[in-house]
C-alpha cells in the first residue's frame, strides 16, 4: 500500500468514525415538535379556530354523513306526526323510524350522532386547552362560555335521542367508557350552561355565536324536558319558568324579538334575526357546502324533481289550524316540469310539503327547473316563540295557568293568525300549548322531543291516517321512544352494549 | 458470439471484486508433502481464442490447485496418480479434462449458459447464486425485455413463486400492489423495498424496462436483514445497464397499442329498466284506486326502440399508447457511458384519463486509476397524469355507473350535463359528468443523481462510498367545473393547485474484506449509512371561480381563497454488519446485523438491532452425491433472523388536528367571512416503537439434467410482532384514528419454482417455467382486542365489510350472512323479523329473534389459496412465441358494483342489474333475489355481494419475429425485430364485474387500495384494459 492510499484510507475512516460517534444527534428533528397543544394554544386566534371546528362539526357536512346539514339529522324523529316520507327508493333509513321498526345499524342516525359528539369533543379541547392561552381573561371567558354551550345542546340532542349514551368530557381520558345514565346526562348540560350562563355576554358582535340569552333559553328547555318522561322532576318545571322569564324580560337586552310575520322567519335577510336566539350558519364557501335541508329535500320527486326526504303527515296536516302560519307553513300545489300546477291530492305521494326553509334554494316561479340542493342559509335551532312556548307550559305546570301564561302563548297565537286562548283549564292549556309548539315548530325536528317528553306517542301514532303509505310496525309504546345506539359505535367499543 | 463474449468480460470487470473472492472461494492452496509430484501447465482460452484470466484449476480430488493468470496460462504440481483436473470459472461451463499423462494442457471452455452460475445482487454486494445461503429470486429480463412493458411492476406478474404482484387500478400510471411472502402489516403498505444502482427506497416508475440488465427479490431474513429496518416486506434490488466497452451501440424501439374494457357487464337497457321499473313502483306502492304507472306503455315501447343511454360504452373508450426509446452506449479503454431516453403517451380507457412520461437516463463509468472508479449517474423524469390517480373509489365515475339508469340522458342541453337529480337512479353524480367536470392533473418531475466511488485498497479489501440525491417536484391541479354540470347564475365552481418538494438523501461507506485460510474463506462487509426525507408542500385553493375558463391559472380571481403550506422530515442513521464463511466450499454460513435509527420514534425507541444468520449446504459438492451423477446442483438451506418495519408518519407520536373546509365557518353569518377552524383529530402516541418480523426460511434447490431443469423450493414461517395499528376511535371520542403496537400476525407459506429447457436445438427451442406459491395469513393477536373495525367504509354501509380479527387472515370479511329470501312456506318464520316471504333473509346467529349486530360474522375471505404463473417461450426459427398464464384459486371479492346495481343503497333510487327479472314471485319461489318489498332489509355489508375471486388469465400472449442477419445488414442494421403482443387476453373468472384482482378500496394513488385489510374490494376499480401492441426494435 503506497502512501497516497494510506492517507486515503486514513481520511476515510476517520470521516466514518466521526460520523458514526455523531449518530445519536442525526435521527432529531432540528426544528422541534410540531402539533404540541401547549404551543398551539397560547394563541387566543387558535383557540377561537377550535371553536370554529365545533360549529364546524355540528353544522355537518355535504355527504349525508354528519351533522345537521342534511334532513338525516331528524332520523331519530320521524315518529313525529309533522314528518313522514316516501314508501320507495331511498328513504329506507327514514321509514324505519317512521314505522316504529328501527335497526341499530342504520346509517342516517349517525349524522345527528357525529355531529353533535364533533361539537363535543372540540368543546371538550377548548374547555381543556383555555389553560394554555395568554389572552385577556374576557376573551378567553366568551370562548370558553360557547364550548359549555355547545357541549350542552349538543348532550342534550343526544339524550333526547337516545337515552343513556356515552359521556366523554375528557379527550384525554380513555375512550373505553360505558353508557352514563339519562340523569347524568342532565346532570353535565345543566352544569354546563350555567357555567355558559355566567361566561357568555349579553350579546355576540358575531350573530351567529350564542350569548348568554341563549344559554338560558337553553337551560330553560332543558329544565322543561328534565321534568317530563323519563327523569320526571317535576321541580325542574319552575326552574324552566325561571329561565325562560329571564329571557323574555331581558329581550330588549339579549335583542330577542318575535319578527311580525312568520312567512319572513326563512327569509335569507332574516337569518340571525331577532327571533333566532341560536342558529347554524351554512355557508357554501366554507368546504361543507351543505345547507340541504332547503330545498329538493322536501320537495315532490314526481311533480317537481325532488327527494321527497320528509313532508308532513296528513293528519298532522288536517289539524293544522288554518291562518297566516298554515300557509306559510305548507305547500299544497306544486308546479311540474309541464307548467301545470297539481294539488297535492293529486300528486303522486298525496301529500303537503313544508314551504319553510326554501328562500334562496328555489325559484318559486320555476321550483323543478331551478331548485338546489344546497344553499348559504342560517338553521335556526332555538328561537324566541319556543321560549315564549316554554315559559307558557313551565310556568302553567308549576305555578298554574296564569296571565302571564296566557300572553306567552297570545303572542305566538296572534302572529299565527289565531286568535287568543283564555279560560282553559291547567291540562287543556298543556294540551293547547303543546299543540301550538308543534304546529309552531313544525318541520323543524323539535315536535318528537315533545311527544316523548310527555308521553304522547301513542295517542298521536293512533291518528295516523289509514292514507299514510309508512305503516306502523313497531310499538308506539316507550320501548321505542330512543333509538338504538349505532352498531358502528358498539362495534368499537363492546361497552355501549344496552 | 464475440459480443456476448465481451458482455461476459465487462461482467467480470464490474463485479471484479466479487468475482476475486469467488475464486479465492473455489481455490484449494494447500498441499500435501509428497514425492511424486509433476507439474501440468497449459493456457486457458474462450470459445473466440481469448485467453481466460481466473479460470479455476483443480484436482478433481480438491488436493491441489490454481487460478490462470492474464494470459490464461496455470502451473500446478500435482501427484503423479492424478489423472482429472476440473477447470471452471464464471459464465463458462466447467469441464473435466483426463490429462492422460501429459504435462500441458490447452482448454477451451465454453460459455455457460446456466443461471444457476449467475452472480445475484444482494443487498450492498453480489454473490454467485450457487453460494447463496438466503432465498433470492431473479428475473429472466429476457422475458421482459421482449414485451412492450409500460411498468416494470407489471411484467413480474406470474413470473416469481412467492411474489404476489396486483395491478389494484387500470388506470395509466396507477398502482399495483406487491407482496413478498404476505402482508406482514396491518397499518404498513406491506411494498418492498425497492433499490435501484444502490439508491434505497427509488421509484420504479424512473426505470424503462430495455435499461434494466437485471432484478433480484430477496425474500427470506437472512438476505433482508442488511436492510434491517426497512426489509421486513422483501426487497426488489435493480441493477441498470452500463455502457459495454467498444464502439457506440444505437439502439432504437417503438410500439403503439390499442387498449379495451376487457369485458362488458350486463345492465338494463331503457326498456328494461322502464318494464322493471313499473313493476317495482306497483308491487311496492300501496296505492288506492286506479293505478297508474310511472312509465306508459308507449314510453316503455319508445325506450326499447331507441335504447337510452348505455353509460358503460359512454364513460370507456378505447385508448391509444405511443412509446419510443433511444439508447446510446459505448466505452473506451478507462471511460464506460450509457445514456437513454423513453416517451411514453398513455390514454386511460376511462374518458379523461391519461399519462405521460419522459425519462432520461445516463450513467458513465470512469477508471481514475487501476485502483480507483468513479460512477456517475443522472435520472431525470417527468411525469404527467390526468385523472389517472383518485378514480377508483366509490363515488368515483365508476362507482357511479351501476347506480345510473338508461332511461336518463348524458347532457341535459348543449354543454351542460344531465346532473342533480335524475329521476330514477342515483341522487347526483351523472358518471360522464363526474369524469368530465373534474381534472386532477398530476405533474411529477425527479431529478435523481447518484455519485459512488470505489476504492480498491488491496486485494481483498476495499472501500465503496456511495451518496444519491432524489429530488422529486410535484404539482397537482384540480379543476370542478360545475358549469359543465348545471346552468345558472349560482354555479360554484373550484380550483386548487399544489406543490410539493421531497427530497431523498442517502450517504453510505462500505467496507469489504475477504480473506482465504486454507480451506477456510471469510468474508466481511461493514455499512454505515445516513438518510434523510425532506417534504413540504404549498396548496392553494378558491371557491367560487368568476370564470371557469380561467382553471387554476388565477384562483385570485374568485369568491374565496384558501392557502396552506405543510412540512416534515424524517432522519434515518444505520450500521450494519454481515459476515460470510465458507468451509471447503460446501458450508456456507451468512451472518449479518443492522442497527437502525429512526427520528418518527421517541425516546428509546429511537433505535433497534436486527440479527440474521443463514447456512447452507452444497451436497452436489459431497463426493457421495457426486458419485450418483444425477444431480447438477443439490443445496439445502436455512435461515432464521429479523427485519423490521416503521411505517408510520413522521409525526404520529404527536397528536394531530384537523385542518380542512369542513372545520371551517362563518360565525357572523352566510356570505361573511369564513374562518378556519381547527378541528381536533387523534391524540398522539409516544410509546410507538418499531414493528418486528421474525422469518425462518428452509430451502432446497435442485438442478438436473446439465442444469437443464431446475427446481427451488422453499418453506418459510414468519412472525411480525408489535403490529402498528390504526384503532378506530368511536366517534364520541372523535373521528379519528390513535396508531398502537398491537398484535401478531403470522405468514406461512410454501413456494415452488420449476424451469427448464426441454428442448434445445438450433432451430426450435422451448423454455418453460412454473411456479406455485401458497401463503397463509393469520392474525394471532390484537392486544386485548378479539376484532378491530378498518377506519374505510365502502358501499353506503356505516360498518366497515372487512375485519381484522384474531384467527383470521387480513382482509376477512365481515357482515351478514344472506340466506336467499323467505320461501312461502316459511310465512311464520319471516313474520318474527318483520319480513314477508320474498323478503331477504339473514342469519340470525344468536337465534334472539332480531337481526342485529350480534349477529355480525366472518363471511369470506379476501386471502387465496394459493397462486401460480406459467411461462412458454418458444423460438421457432426467427419466430420468438412466448405466453404467460397467471392464476389464483380461492378467495373472495366484493362486488360493490354489482350491490349497486341491484340498488336502492345510500343516494340510489333504482336499479341497474338484470338479475332483478329473476326476483321473487310468488311463481318464482326458487330465486336468491329478493321480491320489490318495503320490509325487505337490503344490508349493504352481507355476503350476497361477496363472489369468488379465483381466475387463470392469459396475461401476455406474443409473437416476435427476428429478421435473419442477411436482412439486417443489408440495411445495414445489426438487428431488426418486429412483433405483436397483446397484454391481458382473456380471463376465466366466474367473477361477475370487470376483474376479480382490483380493488377500489381506499383513496390512494390509482384509486386502488394499497393495504391488506381492504383488499378485494370492487366498488368502481378502473378496469385493468386488454391491450394490443405493434412494436419494433432495432440496433445500428
Amino acid at each position: 500500500m503506497g502512501v497516497k492510499s494510506k492517507v486515503f484510507l486514513g481520511f476515510y475512516l476517520s470521516f466514518l468514525m466521526i460520523t458514526f460517534v455523531g449518530c445519536t444527534d442525526l435521527v432529531e428533528h432540528p426544528n422541534g415538535k410540531p402539533n404540541d397543544p401547549k404551543l398551539i394554544y397560547e394563541d387566543i386566534s387558535n383557540l377561537r379556530a377550535t371553536t370554529i371546528a365545533m360549529y364546524a362539526g355540528l353544522r355537518g357536512d355535504a355527504s349525508w354523513s354528519e351533522g345537521f346539514a342534511t334532513s338525516s339529522y331528524m332520523t331519530t324523529m320521524y315518529g313525529a306526526d309533522d314528518l313522514t316520507t316516501q314508501i320507495g327508493g331511498n328513504k329506507g333509513n327514514f321509514r324505519e323510524f317512521d314505522a316504529f321498526n328501527s335497526s341499530s345499524n342504520n346509517g342516517a342516525i349517525l349524522n345527528l350522532w357525529k355531529g353533535c359528539y364533533k361539537g363535543i369533543i372540540n368543546a371538550n379541547a377548548v374547555i381543556e386547552y383555555s389553560a394554555f392561552t395568554i389572552a385577556d381573561q374576557a376573551s378567553i371567558d366568551n370562548l370558553v362560555g360557547q364550548a359549555y354551550f355547545v357541549r350542552a345542546l349538543s348532550y342534550f340532542y343526544l339524550v333526547r335521542s337516545w337515552g343513556e349514551i356515552p359521556l366523554f368530557t375528557d379527550n384525554s381520558k380513555s375512550v373505553d367508557i360505558g353508557l352514563s345514565s339519562v340523569a347524568e346526562v342532565y346532570d353535565l348540560l345543566i352544569q354546563d350552561l350555567k357555567q355558559a350562563e355566567v361566561l357568555l355576554p349579553n350579546r355576540q358582535v358575531e350573530i351567529g355565536l350564542p350569548s348568554k340569552g341563549a344559554a338560558k333559553s337553553l337551560l330553560a328547555e332543558v329544565y322543561l324536558t328534565q321534568a317530563g318522561w323519563p327523569l320526571k322532576i317535576t321541580s325542574s318545571y319552575a326552574m324552566a319558568a325561571e329561565k325562560a322569564k329571564e329571557v323574555i324580560h331581558n329581550k330588549l337586552i339579549y335583542g330577542y324579538n318575535l319578527l311580525p310575520n312568520f312567512k319572513d322567519l326563512w327569509l335569507r335577510v332574516n337569518d340571525n334575526s331577532e327571533e333566532s336566539i341560536f342558529a347554524l350558519q351554512y355557508d357554501n364557501r366554507d368546504g361543507a357546502q351543505a345547507f340541504h335541508i332547503s330545498g329538493k329535500a322536501s320537495m315532490p320527486e314526481e311533480e317537481e324533481n325532488g327527494w321527497d326526504d320528509f313532508f308532513t303527515e296528513l293528519t298532522f296536516f288536517d289539524e293544522f289550524p288554518a291562518g297566516a302560519r298554515k300557509d306559510a307553513t305548507f305547500r299544497t300545489e306544486f308546479l311540474n316540469s309541464d307548467n301545470q300546477i297539481i294539488h297535492y291530492t293529486n300528486s303522486k305521494t298525496k301529500h303537503p310539503y313544508y314551504a319553510k326553509f326554501r328562500d334562496g334554494a328555489v325559484d318559486e316561479s320555476d321550483p323543478s327547473g331551478t331548485a338546489t340542493f344546497f344553499n348559504n342559509a342560517a338553521y335556526m335551532l332555538i328561537r324566541y316563540s319556543e321560549v315564549l312556548l316554554i315559559y307558557a307550559e313551565a310556568q302553567a305546570r308549576s305555578k298554574g295557568v296564569d296571565q302571564s301564561a296566557y300572553d306567552a302563548i297570545n303572542q305566538v297565537r296572534q302572529r299565527a293568525g289565531l286568535s287568543d286562548l283564555s279560560g282553559l283549564n291547567t291540562d287543556d292549556f298543556i294540551n293547547a300549548v303543546i299543540d301550538e309548539k308543534g304546529w309552531e315548530l313544525a318541520g323543524e325536528g323539535q315536535r318528537w322531543y315533545d311527544l316523548i317528553r310527555t308521553e304522547k306517542v301513542a295517542e298521536v301514532s293512533a291518528k295516523r291516517s289509514n292514507q299514510e303509505q309508512v305503516v306502523i310496525i313497531g310499538a308506539t309504546t316507550t320501548e321505542n321512544y330512543y333509538a338504538p345506539i349505532p352498531e358502528s359505535e358498539v362495534l368499537k367499543n363492546p361497552n355501549l352494549k344496552k | 458470439m464475440n459480443k456476448l463474449v465481451k458482455k461476459r468480460k465487462k461482467q467480470y470487470k464490474n463485479n471484479r471484486y466479487s468475482l476475486l473472492l469467488l475464486i479465492m472461494l473455489c481455490t484449494s492452496v494447500f498441499s500435501y508433502a509428497q514425492n511424486s509430484v509433476k507439474e501440468i501447465t497449459g493456457v486457458v482460452v474462450d470459445e473466440s481464442g481469448t485467453p481466460l484470466m481466473g479460470v479455476n484449476v483443480v484436482t478433481l480430488n480438491n488436493s491441489s490447485g490454481g487460478v490462470t493468470d492474464i494470459d490464461g496460462r496455470f502451473s500446478l504440481n500435482v501427484l503423479s496418480s492424478t489423472t482429472m483436473l476440473k477447470f471452471s470459472f464464471i459464465g463458462f461451463a466447467s469441464q473435466n479434462i483426463d490429462i492422460q499423462n501429459k504435462n500441458e494442457i490447452n482448454v477451451v471452455l465454453k460459455e455457460d449458459m446456466n443461471v444457476l452460475n449467475e452472480v445475484l445482487l444482494i443487498g450492498y454486494g453480489s454473490v454467485k447464486k450457487e453460494d447463496l445461503t438466503g432465498s433470492v429470486s431473479s428475473v429472466d429480463i429476457g422475458e421482459i425485455q421482449d414485451k412492450p412493458v409500460v411498468r416494470i411492476e407489471q411484467a413480474l406478474v406470474g413470473r416469481l413463486a412467492g411474489v404476489e404482484v396486483k395491478s389494484n387500478s387500470g388506470a395509466p400510471g396507477g398502482n399495483t400492489s406487491i407482496r413478498i411472502r404476505g402482508a406482514n402489516s396491518i397499518k404498513g403498505n406491506n411494498q418492498p423495498l425497492v433499490v435501484i444502482d444502490g439508491v434505497i427506497g427509488a421509484d420504479m416508475q424512473l426505470v424503462s424496462a430495455e435499461d434494466i440488465k437485471s432484478i433480484e427479490v430477496l425474500k427470506d431474513a437472512s438476505s433482508t436483514a442488511i436492510y434491517g429496518s426497512r426489509g421486513a416486506n422483501g426487497v426488489i434490488i435493480i441493477a441498470t445497464k452500463s455502457g459495454e466497452k467498444g464502439d457506440p451501440n444505437i439502439s432504437f424501439s417503438t410500439f403503439g397499442s390499442f387498449s379495451t374494457l376487457p369485458k362488458k357487464v350486463d345492465y338494463l337497457s331503457a326498456g328494461e329498466f322502464s318494464e322493471l321499473y313499473n313493476a317495482y313502483d306497483k308491487e311496492l306502492n300501496f296505492i288506492p284506486g286506479a293505478y297508474e304507472p310511472p312509465f306508459s306503455d308507449q314510453e316503455v315501447q319508445n325506450y326499447y326502440n331507441n335504447g337510452g343511454t348505455n353509460w358503460e360504452s359512454e364513460l370507456f373508450r378505447v385508448a391509444f399508447t405511443k412509446n419510443y426509446k433511444v439508447g446510446i452506449d459505448g466505452g473506451s479503454d478507462n471511460i464506460d457511458y450509457y445514456l437513454s431516453g423513453e416517451y411514453l403517451d398513455q390514454e386511460g380507457i376511462l374518458i379523461n384519463s391519461d399519462y405521460e412520461r419522459f425519462n432520461l437516463r445516463a450513467k458513465l463509468v470512469i477508471d481514475l486509476s487501476e485502483k480507483l472508479k468513479l460512477n456517475v449517474s443522472l435520472v431525470n423524469s417527468k411525469q404527467k397524469g390526468l385523472n389517472n390517480g383518485d378514480v377508483g373509489h366509490q363515488l368515483g365515475a365508476i362507482g357511479r355507473l351501476p347506480q345510473w339508469v338508461a332511461t336518463e340522458p348524458v347532457w341535459e342541453i348543449q354543454d351542460v350535463l344531465y346532473n342533480n337529480t335524475p329521476k330514477y337512479g342515483a341522487v347526483s353524480g351523472n358518471p360522464v359528468g363526474i369524469q368530465m367536470a373534474n381534472e386532477t392533473t398530476t405533474t411529477t418531475k425527479n431529478f435523481q443523481p447518484s455519485v459512488s466511488l470505489k476504492y480498491q485498497i488491496h486485494p481483498g479489501f476495499s472501500l465503496e462510498t456511495q451518496g444519491s440525491l432524489e429530488s422529486v417536484n410535484q404539482k397537482i391541479t384540480f379543476f370542478e367545473n360545475n358549469e359543465l354540470l348545471e346552468s345558472g347564475e349560482d354555479v360554484i365552481s373550484r380550483a386548487s393547485v399544489s406543490h410539493k418538494d421531497k427530497e431523498r438523501g442517502q450517504f453510505n461507506f462500505i467496507l469489504n474484506y475477504s480473506k482465504l485460510f486454507e480451506n477456510h474463506f471469510f468474508q466481511a462487509t461493514g455499512i454505515y449509512e445516513v438518510g434523510s426525507y425532506i417534504e413540504e408542500g404549498t396548496i392553494a385553493s378558491s371557491n367560487g371561480l368568476n370564470s371557469p375558463s380561467l382553471k387554476y391559472y388565477n384562483l385570485g380571481l374568485s369568491e374565496s381563497q384558501s392557502v396552506n403550506t405543510y412540512y416534515y422530515d424524517e432522519y434515518y442513521n444505520s450500521f450494519a454488519l454481515r459476515l460470510n464463511y465458507s468451509l471447503n466450499n460446501k458450508y456456507l454460513v451468512t451472518a449479518t446485523v443492522r442497527r437502525d435509527g429512526v427520528s418518527k420514534f421517541k425516546n428509546d425507541n429511537k433505535y433497534s438491532i436486527f440479527p440474521s444468520a443463514a447456512i447452507a449446504w452444497k451436497l452436489s459438492e459431497e463426493p457421495f452425491i457426486e458419485k450418483l451423477d444425477v444431480f447438477d446442483v443439490l443445496k439445502l438451506r436455512s435461515s432464521f433472523g429479523y427485519s423490521g418495519s416503521h411505517a408510520i408518519g413522521s409525526y404520529a407520536t404527536l397528536p394531530y388536528f384537523i385542518q380542512n373546509g369542513e372545520s371551517n365557518y362563518s360565525p357572523n353569518g352566510p356570505g361573511t367571512e369564513v374562518v378556519s377552524g381547527l378541528g381536533i383529530g387523534a391524540p398522539g402516541n409516544e410509546d410507538l416503537r418499531w414493528e418486528t418480523t421474525r422469518q425462518f426460511d428452509i430451502g432446497l434447490e435442485i438442478g438436473l439434467f446439465d442444469n437443464n431443469l431446475h427446481i427451488e423450493a422453499d418453506i418459510y414461517d414468519k412472525k411480525t410482532e408489535d403490529l402498528l395499528i390504526d384503532t378506530t376511535l368511536p366517534s364520541y371520542a372523535g373521528s379519528g384514528t390513535v396508531l398502537r403496537n398491537v398484535g401478531e400476525i403470522s405468514n406461512k407459506g410454501f413456494e415452488l419454482s420449476v424451469g427448464g429447457t426441454p428442448i434445445n436445438k438450433k432451430n426450435f427451442s422451448w423454455n418453460t417455467s412454473f411456479n406455485f406459491s401458497i401463503n397463509k395469513n393469520e392474525v394471532l393477536s390484537l392486544g386485548d382486542e378479539d376484532l378491530i373495525l378498518p377506519t374505510t367504509r365502502y358501499a353506503d354501509s356505516e360498518t366497515p365489510i372487512t375485519v381484522i380479527k384474531v384467527g383470521e387472515a387480513l382482509g376477512a370479511f365481515y357482515g351478514y350472512n344472506y340466506l336467499g329470501v323467505w320461501k312461502s312456506n316459511e310465512t311464520s318464520d319471516a313474520a318474527v323479523y318483520g319480513n314477508k316471504p320474498g323478503d331477504a333473509k339473514y342469519e340470525d346467529v344468536d337465534n334472539n329473534g332480531v337481526i342485529n349486530s350480534e349477529d355480525l360474522k366472518i363471511i369470506g375471505s379476501a386471502q387465496p389459496d394459493y397462486i401460480y404463473g406459467i411461462n412458454n417461450s418458444f423460438k421457432i426459427g426467427v419466430i420468438d412465441f412466448s405466453f404467460l398464464i397467471e392464476g389464483v384459486k380461492g378467495g373472495q371479492t366484493f362486488n360493490g358494483m354489482h350491490q349497486k346495481s341491484i340498488g336502492l343503497f345510500g343516494q340510489s333510487r333504482a336499479f341497474t342489474s338484470p338479475d332483478l327479472f329473476n326476483r321473487w314471485t310468488p311463481k318464482n319461489e326458487n330465486t336468491d333475489i329478493p321480491a320489490f318489498s318495503s320490509t325487505s332489509t337490503n344490508i349493504p355489508n352481507s355476503s350476497r355481494w361477496l363472489q369468488d375471486a379465483s381466475y387463470f388469465r392469459f396475461r401476455n400472449v406474443n409473437i416476435t419475429y427476428n429478421f435473419s442477419s442477411n436482412v439486417c445488414s443489408k440495411i445495414h442494421l445489426s438487428r431488426l425485430q418486429l412483433y405483436v403482443n397483446v397484454e391481458n387476453l382473456y380471463t376465466f373468472t366466474t367473477y361477475k364485474g370487470y376483474s376479480p384482482d382490483i380493488s377500489s378500496a381506499g383513496r390512494s394513488n390509482g384509486g386502488g387500495s394499497n393495504t391488506d385489510v381492504d383488499k378485494n374490494i370492487d366498488t368502481g376499480a378502473y378496469p385493468i384494459p386488454r391491450t394490443f401492441t405493434l412494436g419494433l426494435k432495432l440496433k445500428l
